[in-house]
């Protein structure tokens, strides 16, 4: 049933041999040195060109015959009770063929659904919007946290307080760590709210027969809206049927059935038609989720060599009016520190909900954690980057901060002049971690067929990192054939189950369930292959598309050949996810050092380049890698400098819910950005794949922070760090 | 061991949630079966299936707490 | 978007006449138009397409060295033109930093000169502020970091047009062509401040249209610089900007100065009091600062937007410096 097996695991400097037991027909763990033809080399998207033409079918260009449009009403109000909704006059306007009522009692962030149509075009529907008579009864609201705050402020929740009961994490005695503290560090640090902005917004096509329903869908989970609707609906999930052959980006906004989704299959089968229902952008920014905003009160002590000795942070976060605006995890996480308390609460605020998004609440505690020891390092008189190696819990970090200071030229530029002319130079070097492991659940089928081609098949989604690429990858290394034989097969609910997309689990949890089917399906072919060259199929080896007998190479047959042989149309197998088992470590480490050039004179901030270094067990693809970096980066560029969901205090209303207003870095922002990658053989896996999503992100902000910090020689502790809060700090020095 | 990074696999997994409770980790099962809620998560974002909102058809907040509690009466036992 | 339909004109004078109905828009580049269209701040039931007329998108030099631009020229045509990048540098430059390559090629001169404020509760449609009829200027009370630090009130947008500092203070002209024929008007007035009207932004008469862009001949040896200051690199508007025009003479000494701001008042914003200490003096570093002391001199900013004060100094100091080719800094 099991075998042990001995593999040699860890990274350059710190390898060792580990025993895993592992079932007896899941192939050996990858582990140091392993030779491989596929994986580890740069290879393009295998749907580069198709995206690149526009001819990748996304949810938002699917069209069916007859399809309607659908469109949803929000309130105007950020806190009312609705007294009434009227959709009769909405429902009588020619070209209108359904309308439903969502308002439930009380509206409680202004952008939340109170109705919807369909109707046979979208302006149509919109027209139909504007006939819905609505009686709102408004009532007093808070927008910004620190009212919210405030004992006499307006209560968003009738059934209790705004402000939540702290969350708690507790370790060693804190109080005795800043006595022994030689310096310390008392500051309050604030991150403002961001929103996703995935390019595709969320939204549904919807499509019934009789009591089957297929819905088109912009998901990280088609698994996950699959059982929603079948819940939602009372059917069986087998009647549900849920393709997302491409996503336009999620950052954590997409799982599950939204709101969109589920208006889009109701109007459908008020209609009997098929309904397609896009939100507009500014109905994602306020509607579909964002990073909570936080404030962080942070004291932090050390000893005189920058040994940490006490941290303490006090957090306050708001994710609308919903919750988890945590941000106390890397605290924990980061560094060594033997006395640490935490205490985050949640506040909530007359504003949509938050939902996860990259990496939850580490970019915010990363931010505030890393300016606060940049601010200690220089009490206490040490280099920065030494004092974090001080507190390096990591063996695999250390390494990495010297590959990355060695690259950046840490030692000069942390010491160069800053001034030239207005302009101060300034360089930042913060850390990351995560736990990009997989979980349960995957299965893969891998299939042959007659000529030659293999399909893998997984109900996963390619969130735009690359997936369908990495499995195919995975798949022709297993079996030896090259990658242009083999096409990835992902996105729809009709293969076998795969998990969502998110907590950078899809690389780790998809890939051994896609190598585990690639063995099963090598072995059958083996066992075809057996009598045609006249030996055992255990005696056989596959690679470069030609089969042969290990001892005897010129016994050989094209894979191409062999697959004539298939007696029916193709051959299949499947393969799961196998528990995580032992291994070297599930952790993941990484830093980033950042440049950054601010204009004394205008408080402008341009970030020149970043340095990252990061591991991920397995690199299957490090074009795809790199480009994981790089949007990791962008997005904490964004998140430093410039992103900020503003709500007009007076009406509740976001100001700035467009692509104008809300400001994204664009190409002229985008630093030049080097990455670099520690292999690391874990052995958690038979892939040992560990995944980069949220570990690539989590210290870009960081690092910028620190970096202006040290070009003006002044922390400016709130984000984003725009130009009127860089000449406050400039002022203030 | 506190000082480590989050690590989803690695909790035990709670039982005993309304079976509408909705979070990133509901998705996800634990090897026994069941869904990977955590209430000790501060970063956990809940909704509830039935409105899609942060709060319940009773209108009240929803969370891994207040929809474990088998006497509000909106709540759905799991299978 | 409300349906609309899209009308050619056979000429001029037909088009100033269909522009005259109610609910008529004119439609060039359409980029701010698809944006009021798409935002439901505006909902016209016919667009009159410009286009269609010959002859409107082309730079011509005019004896005596006028160059006339027409309406319909783009941002990037303005800026790529070899006669205006030499003649007129900053007005190249003010076009070429709008926006992005993609705009630059569909929007156009007349168009930037018309469109209408960016201010986010303006193009906010569940907003009525006081520009849409309503009674009050939510900046006022609101957030209000990018709006005008100078001129404002009752209104406190800022004038979104990049090339109109610049052709103020290339003392550029305008031919307004309507329904009772061509008029023409300095640049500097074709802009309308929000006390005697904050509903609008410029003096167009229904029907009317700018049909040429006319540039005079810089001074002899005038030398010209554009500078703006934006929060990103790529795409966004400015927190500043500001046009400088200087010629000096063999001594050093300022003979004729033009400074103009953009993006700090809700029109574009000349500065006479520059203008005044830069006249007759010698040019140097210090001089340049105390001519851009006095260019904002008469600041009033709002809550959250004082910082714009120093920024656009700054680009004042900074434009007159380069327009006088002395070093910024101490080499």
């Amino acid at each position: 049933m099991a075998r042990r097996v001995t593999l040699r695991l860890g990274f350059e400097g710190g390898l060792r041999d580990v025993v895993v037991t592992i079932p007896d027909d899941e192939p050996a763990p990858w582990q140091w040195g392993e030779k491989f033809s596929v994986v580890g080399v740069d290879t393009p998207r295998l749907d580069g060109p198709l995206k690149a033409a526009g001819r990748a079918p996304y949810t938002y260009d699917i069209q069916l015959p007859g399809m309607l449009h659908g469109a949803i009403l929000r309130s105007p109000y950020p806190h009312a009770r609705i007294r009434s909704v009227d959709l009769g006059v909405a429902r009588r306007l020619d070209g209108v063929r359904a309308a439903l009522d969502r308002s439930g009692a009380a509206v409680r962030f202004a952008g939340q659904e109170v109705a919807a149509v369909a109707a046979v075009t979208l302006e149509i529907a919109r027209d139909a919007l504007r006939l819905v008579k609505v009686d709102y009864a408004p009532m007093p609201f808070v927008t910004a946290m620190e009212d919210a705050m405030r004992p006499d402020a307006p209560a968003v929740f009738e059934s209790g307080a705004n402000v939540g009961a702290p969350h708690i994490n507790e370790i060693g005695n804190v109080a005795a760590g800043f006595e022994t503290a030689a310096a310390s560090v008392d500051a309050v640090y604030t991150t403002p709210v961001q929103t996703h902005v995935s390019l595709e917004t969320h939204g549904a096509v919807a499509s019934w027969n009789g009591d089957e329903l297929t819905v088109w869908c912009s998901t990280q989970g088609i698994f996950g809206v699959r059982d929603d609707l079948a819940v939602h609906f009372s059917l069986p999930p087998e009647n549900v049927r849920v393709i997302t052959a491409y996503l336009g980006g999620g950052f954590g906004s997409k799982f599950g059935a939204g709101h969109e989704v589920i208006i889009a299959a109701e109007l459908a089968r008020m209609a009997r038609a098929p309904v397609k229902l896009m939100l507009s952008r500014a109905e994602e920014h306020v509607a579909t989720g964002n990073r909570p905003c936080s404030q962080q009160h942070v004291r932090i002590g050390a000893a005189r060599d920058g040994a940490l000795t006490a941290i303490e942070l006090e957090q306050h976060g708001s994710g609308g009016i919903g919750g988890g605006s945590g941000s106390a995890v890397p605290y924990l996480a980061l560094y060594r520190c033997p006395n640490l308390r935490t205490r985050e609460r949640n506040v909530y605020i007359n504003a949509g909900p938050a939902s996860p998004m990259r990496a939850p609440g580490w970019p915010q505690g990363c931010f505030a954690l890393e300016l606060a020891i940049d601010e200690l390092a220089r009490k206490l008189n040490l280099d920065r980057l030494e004092m974090r190696r001080r507190n390096n819990p990591s063996p695999v970090r250390a390494l990495e901060y010297d590959i990355g200071a060695r690259a950046f030229g840490w030692d000069q530029r942390a010491r160069a002049p800053k001034a030239r002319g207005p302009i101060r130079r300034g360089v930042g070097v913060a850390s990351a971690a995560w736990h990009g492991i997989g979980a349960s659940g995957p299965q893969a089928q891998c299939v042959a067929f007659r000529d030659g081609r293999v399909a893998v098949r997984i109900g996963t989604q390619d969130v735009g990192t690359g997936t369908r690429t990495i499995i195919a990858m995975v798949a022709a290394e297993e079996l030896g054939v090259p990658l242009q034989s083999v096409t990835a097969e992902i996105g729809d609910t009709r293969y076998l189950f795969s998990l969502p997309s998110g907590g950078s689990m899809t690389a780790p949890s998809t890939t051994p369930a896609v190598r585990q089917a690639a063995a099963h399906l090598k072995g059958k072919l083996l066992r075809l292959a057996a009598p045609a060259l006249g030996a055992a199929p255990e005696d056989l080896v596959i690679s470069d598309g030609v089969v042969r007998v290990r001892a005897e190479p010129d016994r050989a047959i094209e894979f191409a050949d062999l697959c004539r042989r298939i007696p029916g149309d193709s051959l299949a197998a499947d393969g799961e996810h196998v528990p995580n088992y032992g291994g070297y470590s599930t952790a993941q480490a990484g830093c980033q050092f950042a440049g950054v050039e601010v204009d004394i004179e205008t408080g402008i901030v341009r970030v020149t380049d970043f340095v990252a270094v990061h591991d991920a067990g397995v690199i299957v693809d490090p074009l795809t890698a790199r480009s994981q970096v790089n949007g990791g980066i962008i997005m904490g560029v964004g998140f430093a400098l410039f992103e900020d969901r503003l709500i007009d205090p007076q009406t509740g209303l976001m100001v700035n819910p467009t692509m104008d207003d809300y400001k994204l870095p664009g190409v002229l922002d985008t630093p030049e950005i080097r990455a670099y990658f520690v292999e690391v053989a874990n052995g958690i896996t038979n892939t040992g794949v560990l995944g980069m999503g949220e570990a690539v992100h989590v210290a870009a902000t960081a690092a910028i922070g620190c970096a202006v910090a040290d070009a003006i020689g002044a922390p400016v502790r709130d984000l984003p760090l725009t130009p009127d809060r860089v000449l406050a700090a400039i002022g203030g020095v | 061991m506190a000082n480590e990074p989050a690590n989803p696999s690695a909790r035990e997994p709670a039982a005993g949630f309304c079976a509408m409770l909705r979070t990133k980790f509901s998705y996800f099962r634990a090897p026994g079966g069941a869904r990977l809620i955590d209430p000790a998560s501060a970063t956990a974002c809940y909704s509830c299936m039935r409105t899609q909102r942060p709060f319940g058809p009773d209108d009240r907040p929803v969370g891994a707490d207040s929809c474990r509690d088998a006497d509000r009466a909106c709540f759905v036992p799991e299978d | 978007m409300k349906q609309f339909a899209v009308v050619a004109p056979a000429d001029l004078a037909s088009a100033t006449r269909m522009l005259a109905e109610p609910n008529r828009s004119a439609l060039a580049g359409g980029v701010d138009l698809l944006d009021m269209l798409k935002q439901e701040l505006a909902a016209p039931a016919e667009l009159v397409n410009l286009k269609a007329l010959g002859g409107l998108d082309r730079i011509e030099s005019v004896p005596g060295g006028v160059l006339r631009i027409g309406p319909l020229v783009t941002l990037n045509q303005l800026a790529a033109a070899p006669a205006v990048r030499e003649r007129h540098p900053a007005l190249a430059d003010s076009a070429a930093q709008a926006a992005t390559p993609q705009v630059r090629n569909l929007a156009t001169v007349g168009g930037n000169l018309a469109q209408r404020p960016r201010c986010w509760y303006f193009r906010n449609p569940d907003i009525v502020c006081l520009k849409k009829g309503g009674t009050k200027c939510y900046a006022v009370a609101g957030l209000n970091r990018y709006h005008a630090i100078l001129g404002g009130g009752p209104s406190f947008i800022v004038h979104p047009s990049n090339l109109a500092p610049a052709l103020i203070a290339c003392d550029a002209s305008l031919a307004l062509n309507g329904p009772d024929g061509e008029r023409k008007i300095a640049v500097g007035d074709f802009f309308t401040s929000p006390k005697v009207d904050p509903r609008r932004e410029n003096v167009l008469k229904p029907g009317e249209i700018i049909a040429a862009i006319e540039v005079p001949a810089p001074p002899t040896g005038a030398r010209s610089a554009y500078l703006e200051a934006r929060e990103k690199q790529s795409f966004d508007w400015p927190l500043a900007a500001a046009v400088a025009i200087l010629a000096l003479n063999r001594a050093g000494e300022v003979v004729h100065a033009r400074i103009v701001m953009g993006a700090v008042a809700p029109i574009p914003w000349r500065a006479p009091s520059a203008e005044k200490i830069l006249l007759g003096a010698k040019l140097d570093r210090a001089l340049a600062d105390r001519a851009a002391e006095a260019a904002l001199a008469g600041a009033a900013p709002l809550a959250h937007n004082a910082y714009k004060i120093p920024i656009a100094r700054a680009m004042v100091r900074r434009a007159i410096l380069r327009a006088g080719g002395v070093a910024d800094e101490p080499a």
